[in-house]
């Protein structure tokens, strides 16, 4: 399974790059929904391939640079700047990447810790620039307030490859798990299992935090198809497990058996909330979370929580990793882009019924 | 003030201001407030803050500050949880894990202490600097990755477990209360606590042992944040390196809310609690309402200045001393400038 969803990954990375490159007319205005599933890595070659043609007639061709490197031969420097290396998506990202670029020898790899500040990011970002790096791979902690240091590190001709969370200015490409997917896929699977009808929680992310907002509107796009499922409350546990599982107990508090399921937006809250569901003798309750980090999984297997939308965050960082390697070994010039392309990686709707496909070494 | 009725209430001002909190969201929340799944609830979400209060008042009463509470629950969580694993999950193992966590806390504190007492530096800026090295040690232990253990039931009961239907963290809490409560009340290391965070050099003059004061203030905060680390990677049933993150400041504004003078040497360890379960019960209460998120430290703050001006009230009018208003000071000056 995990080389199958290598080779399809880096199929559509190809497919992405090439269509995108030299788009010199934006295609702006485009439909988060539309686009998200026109680009997922899963069903989405295809739609991506209409996409690349469409952009390559639009742009007139693609932008080149005169100079490139060897990717073989030459020495490079690869810096992975995460939002948060000590979290565990950021670092099976950076396990990925750093598995990646071990086939190539003459590539040096560092990790810069962005410690969750959009500040410091700024300025790792700019060092990098100072220290001639030549490629960036990049999780920004707020997309606006990065996206200066990002298009300057463009212009000084190092490409930069987000994960996940995307900087807002047209740069070398991103990597990204599906939200609006998966809060979409939560919302039908907690549907079907209450045949339509029933009341739902929502243990939210930190306010603004753009996953989050994406994750809830997949989600509630999903509830306006079902009208008879009501939204009793929705608070945020800002990602955190002790506090999700204080947030439950007061939904559990407030509401006691009308809460039929509740969606988390992440695998930690999931669990949080299963804990305080566990301690106070509410296990009819269906649990979702994203991302499907290992203890969710395992909690899966337990019964404790219901399910997850799982992404290979190995692979995501490999993926990142391969788009780099081949702008470095091209002569595209990414600083020309109009248009960030776009990877989503596969989602995995996994319940008690598939956990078990998930193998060991796919679990982070 | 001679009232005594004014009197008793100023005693017990800081009930008045939970009860008064607690009678506002009752009204609000008829049925969902005031009841006894909820009164737990409440007691659960601060019992974390709660233990690392009740070692961090030591530090705050000397003059001083533990910003490394957070540090070493984190490295006392991962320690704990690694040693678990190591140990393949059996209660023994556990037992010895948890001793090794708390010995962790201990040996942060006694440096602290010894840095402290030797050496003329902030205590602010100490704690500050080794909190980051607690937390790179944390990230040395457990490789930036999460220590699961799920399959240790002494360990992962602390956290969850529950007797007579109180989970247990909130036992450890009052254990800890209680300890710590004695400790500055009712001994004469109390009352040099006291006496060494008013008047340092008054103390030593007065052959108070100052060092021990100061290292056993130290490690007795780092303990409590230790066992506060392992109470949470147990309730999370993992360690990670973030673990307790961004604690500290939950810890120092519950205590300076309380009334604990930031100079030392003044202050209860009530007080803190109260700091503490006053925020605890405000962030309650608005989830139970249904407040957005966003508003949420909005109102808290409005609350909690309110809270603290009507302590710093009461406290002035029970002094007993005679301000003169706003205006009429005004005047005053004015008619000082005209002369």
């Amino acid at each position: 399974m995990r080389k199958m969803k290598r080779f399809m990954a880096a199929a559509l990375a190809v497919v992405c790059v090439m269509g995108a490159a030299g788009c010199a007319a934006a295609n702006s205005d485009n439909d988060k929904k539309a686009d998200a599933n026109a680009t997922t890595a899963a069903e989405g070659t295809k739609a991506a391939e209409e996409k690349s043609e469409a952009l390559a007639a639009s742009s007139g061709g693609i932008a080149t640079k005169t100079s490139s490197v060897n990717p073989y031969t030459d020495e490079l420097k690869i810096a992975w700047v995460p939002s948060n290396a000590t979290e565990a998506n950021g670092t099976a990202w950076g396990t990925g990447i750093g598995n990646e670029l071990s086939y190539w020898s003459n590539v040096t790899y560092n990790i810069f810790d962005g410690e969750t500040n959009a500040d410091k990011q700024i300025q790792i970002i700019y060092d990098l620039i100072a220290q001639e790096y030549d490629g960036i791979i990049f999780q920004p902690y707020n997309s606006a307030t990065t996206a200066a240091a990002v298009a300057d590190a463009e212009k000084a001709g190092i490409p930069v490859v987000c994960i996940n969370i995307d900087a807002e200015t047209p740069h070398a490409g991103l990597v990204a798990m599906t939200d609006y997917e998966a809060g979409y896929a939560i919302g039908e699977e907690i549907a079907e299992s209450l045949g339509g009808s029933g009341n739902v929680v929502v243990i939210q992310a930190k306010p603004g935090a753009t996953r989050g907002e994406n994750l809830e509107e997949g989600f509630q796009a999903s509830m306006a198809n079902h009208p008879d499922i009501k939204i009793l409350d929705e608070q945020t546990a800002e990602w955190n497990m002790e506090k999700a599982n204080t947030v439950m107990q007061d939904y559990l508090n407030k509401y006691g058996d009308q809460i039929d399921a509740v969606f988390c937006h992440n695998d930690q809250m999931a669990e949080g909330a299963g804990m305080a569901c566990q301690n106070l003798d509410y296990k009819d309750i269906l649990i979702w979370g994203a991302n499907g980090e290992t203890k969710a999984l395992e909690y899966i297997e337990q019964d404790i929580i219901t399910g997850t939308v799982y992404t290979n965050c190995y692979d995501q960082g490999a993926t990142a990793a391969r788009l780099l390697m081949m702008y470095l070994g091209s002569n595209i010039d990414t600083s020309t882009f109009t248009e960030t392309p776009v990877i989503k990686m596969p989602p995995m709707t996994i319940t008690k019924e598939n956990v078990g496909t998930i193998g060991a070494e796919d679990r982070w | 003030m001679h009232n005594p009725i004014l009197h008793k209430l100023y005693q017990f001002r800081r009930v008045v201001v939970l009860l008064i909190i607690c009678l506002v969201f009752a009204v609000m929340l008829p049925g969902i407030f005031l009841t006894w799944g909820n009164f737990r609830s409440v007691l659960y979400s601060v019992s974390l803050t709660g233990i690392m209060i009740c070692g961090a008042t030591f530090a705050v009463l000397l003059g001083g500050i533990d910003r490394t509470v957070s540090g070493n629950a984190a490295v006392s969580g991962a320690c704990c949880c690694a040693l678990i694993l190591h140990f393949n999950s059996s209660d023994g193992g556990a037992v010895a894990a948890m001793a090794a966590g708390l010995g962790c806390g201990l040996l942060s504190g006694l440096f602290h202490g010894l840095v402290l007492s030797k050496f003329d530096i902030p205590a602010f800026l100490l704690t500050l600097a080794t909190n980051q090295v607690l937390y790179g040690i944390v990230q040395y232990i457990t490789g930036n990755q999460l220590i699961n253990v799920m399959n240790c039931r002494l360990f992962t009961a602390i956290g969850s477990g529950r007797l007579l239907g109180i989970p247990i963290p909130v036992y450890i809490l009052a254990a800890c209360f209680v300890f710590s409560y004695i400790l500055m009340n009712h001994t004469v290391y109390g009352r040099w606590l006291y006496s060494v965070g008013g008047n340092r050099e008054a103390s030593k003059l007065s052959g108070i042992p100052v060092k021990k004061v100061i290292c056993t203030a130290y490690m007795i905060s780092g303990f409590m944040g230790a066992l506060s680390g392992i109470v949470l990677s147990s309730m999370n049933q993992q360690a990670s390196s973030l673990q307790a993150n961004g604690y500290e400041n939950d810890v120092l504004a519950a205590i300076v809310v309380g009334g604990v003078s930031l100079r030392g040497g003044s202050g209860t360890l009530q007080g803190a609690m109260f700091g503490a379960l006053l925020i605890g019960i405000i962030s309650n209460g608005l989830r139970l309402l249904g407040v957005d998120a966003i508003y949420h430290d909005l109102v808290k703050g409005i609350i909690i200045i309110a809270a603290i001006a009507f302590d710093m009230y009461s406290s002035y009018k029970m002094s007993g001393l005679k301000r003169d208003g706003f205006f009429k000071r005004m005047k005053k000056r004015r008619q000082a400038a005209a002369a």
